[in-house]
């Protein structure tokens, strides 16, 4: 590589961190993960900036994509309405899962609760997240793919 | 796990919520920081050994 196309990759990946970085503070702030128009008008970048940005940042497993280019996960966060639904003081945000339902109390450093339903009784299980603890005590998740495959499928994940 | 292998759910394992809540202290740890990069596979590996998880299916690769 040369150094002119080394600086250009720098550049690349400097952007795609500070994209991340703007998308989970705007995530934070506004319970809703920014779209790839918002990201362009915030970070005045253009399309063609964003979507290198966004290719990256998925390429690296950082974030996964719908078929069109917008954000559909920025792990623990869900662009888009899934069962679970995680209410903090701080705001309400989509989860992908019930593991991130854990996680997004705990990586906003707040308290969260979650209503799931079970999947094999159907019965409605509030996952609260408060004082460093989980509960209700006793229950489990059910993780359907090994570690390894995680990011194989990862809206199956 | 009789229910999950119904489902088609062969590789499922049943984690505790308590645990998942360790897990998600250290692999997500960071994550809101503008500082934050992902988690090296070793890095991975720590942060499942200290959660309580091994076995084949938390084998990295």
């Amino acid at each position: 590589m040369t150094g002119t196309a080394r600086k250009s990759a720098g550049n690349r990946e400097s952007f795609a961190w500070r994209l991340r970085g703007h998308l989970y503070r705007r995530t934070r702030k506004t319970g809703t993960v920014p779209t790839r128009a918002e990201l362009r008008t915030r970070l005045r970048a253009t399309d063609s900036r964003i979507s290198d940005a966004l290719r990256f940042l998925a390429d690296s497993h950082v974030l996964a994509l719908d078929e069109h280019g917008e954000v559909l996960m920025a792990h623990p966060f869900s662009a888009i309405p899934t069962p679970y639904r995680v209410e903090t003081p701080v705001g309400g945000y989509w989860a992908n899962c019930a593991w991130d339902a854990i996680a997004i109390p705990i990586i906003l450093d707040t308290e969260g609760r979650t209503r799931a339903r079970c999947p094999r009784s159907g019965a409605i299980i509030d996952l609260v997240v408060a004082g460093g603890r989980v509960e209700p005590g006793g229950t489990v998740v059910l993780l359907p793919v090994p570690a390894r495959h995680f990011w194989d499928d990862i809206g199956f994940t | 796990m009789a229910w999950a292998a119904g489902q088609g759910l062969d590789s499922a394992i049943a984690v505790g919520i308590e645990t998942l809540g360790e897990l998600s202290r250290g692999w997500y740890g960071g994550r809101m920081s503008d500082e934050w990069r992902p988690l090296s596979p070793a890095v991975k590996r720590a942060v499942l050994r200290d959660a309580g998880l091994r076995g084949e299916f938390w084998e990295m690769g």
